[in-house]
């Protein structure tokens, strides 16, 4: 991050919602680029080197998810997308071609500043990977070296497919992970369209995880999409 | 009495469990003999009514038992019931050989005598009848005679007379000889048929040339009165031969009529009470197979242009023989068509146009098992006739029909626009709400105090969350309502969404106490995880909206059998009863304007999702005080292995 304010591009083509977003942007300390087409917005992510990127779905010449691939092609840039679907297909297929993270419209100021922070410090955080030897959140702790985790300072024993999984979750901490994504990266490319035994596994590390398995704090459920894992 | 012998028609109806008929046969004689009989047999016919039997009168031909038998075989009916005879010993042996007539050309059915006659016991036998089985009866058959019969009845009766001509040759002029082949003659013309008769007059007088006339043993005839004798016996005899068969055809075709008339009669009423198109189909199919010895279809024109096959039919082959491509022709031109006629005679089947008033409504098709049987032009015009009522019991069915639909429209219109005004009243008063803060806002820019001024900022906002709750419910309704329900169904623990849900309602939950139950070996779900996510979301917002900041809210799940049943309760002021089926529909809301906001959406959406999934949800109210929601969904076999799957 450079120490000037962080800049955001927002490629949106409703010209009230970026007004909006402008506004609120700039109000909290960001530099905000707009942009209304999806391939402008390509040539301005060139141009300006952001340090997040904000965009809808539905863009008038090409679809939001092109954006997304032309990006990831060159850069780790944070992307969030703001989809006015609440289709849960679009969202997995956005996450799957590289986005961070999604808002569905109409969403609240205070919850697109949430996810633009997080985002934010999560590619701070993978920017220096000697930093990510243990992963630590409430009482919950992992020693990523050791391969030992513990609850208020106590060792719980995984099994190995369970600490994997949990290591691909802090790997992407504060990031939805698809079921394909955890199925890939815990299983391999084989079993790709078995979620059942995502959930399966979740359940059984948050009961060993979390105090209350239903009402849990760590590992979150974003229904039909995936799982995140609340950074600490 | 007569009234015994309609009992003992009741009670063996109902013994035998069948339908049952009582018969008076009207003789001619009785027309003239007694006003006073005729009346009684008809108290006696309408008691019988009384008792539920059907009751047919029919005028007396000779001879009575075969006309009996010949009804009771029409009607496939199982048993005769008959008075016995108590009267003057001439009436009574006349009754006996009635009763013996009957008894001995009964066949297969059953003949009882009832030992209290009636007063005019001929009068009023008691049949018994099996339901119609549908099977046609011969009918056609009854008084016709082999012709070689007949010739040999021609024959003896010739020889007869010429036998007890000879007896009287002795006393008597040829001349009045001729008078015995006259009687002979007129006896095989009322015995037997015309060809009996004419063979008697013919042989008659050759015989009477032949053994009588001078020269005996000769055909010459020397006096010229015996001639005219002679010409005067063959012309005579021909010419009572030729009246008499007139006269037989015409009580034939009479009698024929009569049953025709009475079959119609029958159906046209049982047509009348018909309740539905199925029905008039399923009463056609048994009538016609009744008379006409053939099976009946009917074929409308459905709302796609094609010709409906009316009703259920019990043989799949039965629906073979008819043409749609006929039946269609028939219904556009109105014009009769099929086996018989001038188009396309060929084909099996007769194609008849059913005309009502406001034109063809349908086709009706008749398969000639026996195709003599359509042939015969009388046949194909009463056929024609019961068209009549068919069309008409068809139209007034249609005609029904469109008015239920009329009137379902019109509900249906009904219920929209109070959709529409409900939804635009909901849309409405918080955008005017936002329209005016804003407006305020706009105006008094940087003169309004900060306090005023943060409060309708914050209305703006409450009022778009409001505004956004609620097209976004209507929007899951529409989705919901668009069509079938596209599921994209996985396994889920329960315990995941439910986690999800509170997670998501965590701010308007607030202080209210969530307990949780849910076995850990409650099978998974395999649901569409977003839109059972809903349910929870829609439920647990109702439980918050409803109920005191610190009310408990519980939310429990067990297996049922082959169910697994979830389970929302609060301690709040609970559903109102006689309310809880009324909640689950559209737009309904237990205050019309209340204080809790909302659409009345809410549980019409949990309703349509969890009966996407094959499941039930209902509200029942708790005993001491609070709502209760529940739900099952259907256990299938893989989700009990998909409890204990692992995969490593």
């Amino acid at each position: 991050m450079t120490s000037e304010r962080p800049t955001i591009i927002v490629i949106e083509d409703e010209s009230q919602l970026r007004r909006v977003l402008r506004a609120m942007l700039e109000a909290n300390g960001f530099r905000c680029v707009e942009t209304e087409s999806a391939g402008q917005g390509l040539l301005d992510a060139e141009t300006y080197r952001p340090d997040l990127l904000l965009v809808d779905l539905g863009l008038p010449d090409r679809d939001g998810i092109e954006v997304i691939r032309g990006v990831r092609k060159w850069s780790a840039v944070p992307i969030i997308v703001l989809s006015a679907r609440s289709q849960e297909s679009d969202k997995i297929a956005a996450l799957d071609a590289g986005a961070d993270d999604y808002v569905t419209k109409p969403f609240t100021v205070g919850e697109l500043l949430a996810r633009i922070r997080a985002a934010l410090r999560h590619a701070a955080i993978h920017g220096r990977p000697e930093s990510r030897d243990t992963f630590a959140n409430g009482e919950l702790r992992v020693d990523l070296l050791r391969r030992q985790v513990f609850v208020k300072e106590q060792e719980i024993h995984l099994t190995p497919i369970e600490y994997r999984l949990l290591s691909v979750l802090i790997r992407n901490a504060g990031k939805v992970v698809t079921y394909r994504h955890l199925l890939r990266d815990v299983w391999g490319p084989g079993k790709v369209d078995q979620y059942h035994h995502v959930r399966t596994y979740i359940a059984d590390l948050r009961r060993k995880l979390e105090g209350d398995p239903a009402r849990p704090v760590y590992l979150l459920t974003e229904v039909g999409v995936g799982y995140r894992l609340v950074a600490g | 009495m007569g009234e015994r012998l309609v009992r003992a028609g009741q009670f063996a109806a109902q013994n035998l469990d069948a339908n049952w008929i009582a018969l008076h046969v009207e003789m001619p004689l009785t027309w003239r003999s007694s006003v006073r009989a005729r009346e009684e047999a008809l108290r006696i016919l309408r008691l019988a009514e009384q008792y539920g039997a059907e009751t047919v009168t029919l005028t007396g031909r000779a001879p009575i038992a075969s006309q009996i038998i010949e009804f009771a075989q029409a009607r496939k009916v199982t048993h005769i019931i008959l008075g016995k005879p108590l009267r003057q010993s001439w009436q009574r042996g006349l009754m006996s050989s009635v009763i013996d007539d009957i008894v001995a050309r009964s066949g297969s059915i059953d003949v009882q005598i009832s030992g209290d006659p009636g007063v005019h016991p001929r009068r009023q036998p008691i049949l018994s009848q099996h339901a119609l089985r549908g099977v046609a009866v011969k009918s056609e058959s009854d008084g016709k005679i082999p012709p070689w019969h007949s010739y040999l009845a021609g024959v003896s009766i010739t020889t007869g007379c010429t036998a007890v001509a000879a007896v009287m040759f002795k006393w008597l002029a040829p001349t009045n000889l001729a008078m015995v082949y006259l009687l002979g003659v007129v006896l095989a013309a009322t015995r037997f048929d015309r060809r009996a008769s004419v063979v008697t007059a013919v042989l008659g007088t050759l015989a009477f040339d032949f053994l009588f006339i001078p020269p005996i043993y000769s055909f010459a005839i020397s006096d010229t009165e015996y001639l005219l004798t002679a010409v005067v016996l063959l012309t005579v005899g021909l010419v009572i031969s030729a009246l008499a068969d007139g006269l037989r055809r015409q009580a034939r075709v009479a009698t024929d009529r009569e049953r025709r008339t009475a079959a119609l009669y029958a159906m046209t009423r049982k047509l009348a009470v018909v309740a539905s198109l199925d029905d008039i189909a399923t009463c056609v199919r048994a009538h016609i197979a009744h008379v006409f010895d053939a099976q009946a279809l009917i074929r409308l024109k459905s709302s796609d242009g094609t010709m409906r096959l009316l009703g259920r039919t019990d043989d799949p082959a039965e629906a073979g023989w008819t043409d749609t491509s006929i039946a269609d022709w028939v219904f556009t031109r109105n014009e009769i068509a099929g086996c018989g006629t001038n188009v396309l005679p060929a084909v099996d089947g007769l194609y008849l146009p059913l005309n009502g008033t406001r034109g063809v409504v349908g086709v009706l098709i008749v398969h000639c098992v026996n195709r003599r049987q359509i042939l015969v032009s009388e046949r194909r015009h009463l056929l024609e006739t019961f068209a009549n009522p068919i069309a008409v019991a068809v139209e007034r069915e249609q005609l029904r029909l469109q008015a239920h639909d009329s009137a379902f429209a019109a509900q249906n219109e009904r219920l929209r626009n109070s959709l529409l005004s409900s939804i635009s009243h909901d849309l409405r008063s918080p955008l005017s709400v936002m329209g005016s803060s804003a407006g305020s806002l706009l105006e008094g820019e940087g003169q309004l105090p900060a306090g005023p001024q943060r409060q309708m900022v914050q209305t703006i906002n409450d009022e778009a969350l409001r505004m956004t709750h609620i097209v976004n419910n209507i929007l899951d309704m529409t989705k919901l309502e668009s069509g079938p329900v596209q599921l994209d169904r996985q396994w889920y623990p329960l315990e995941e969404i439910v986690g999800a849900v509170l997670g998501r309602l965590k701010g308007q939950l607030g202080q209210r106490a969530v307990s949780i139950y849910i076995p850990h070996d409650l099978p998974m779900l395999h649901v569409d995880g977003v839109l059972f996510e809903k349910v929870l979301i829609n439920l647990l917002e109702n439980a918050a909206k409803y109920t005191a900041i610190d009310a408990h809210i519980n939310v429990s799940a067990s297996v049922q059998g082959s169910e697994i049943k979830v389970k929302v309760m609060d301690d709040g002021p609970g559903v109102p009863k006689g309310l809880e089926q009324f909640i689950f529909e559209k737009f309904y809301r237990v205050q019309a304007e209340g204080a809790v906001a909302g659409t009345g959406l809410g549980l019409a959406i949990c309703k349509a999702i969890i009966e996407a999934h094959g499941g039930r949800i209902w509200t029942e109210t708790r005993p001491e005080s609070g709502a209760v929601f529940l739900m099952t969904l259907p256990i299938t076999l893989a989700s009990k292995e998909h409890a204990e799957g692992r995969v490593t």
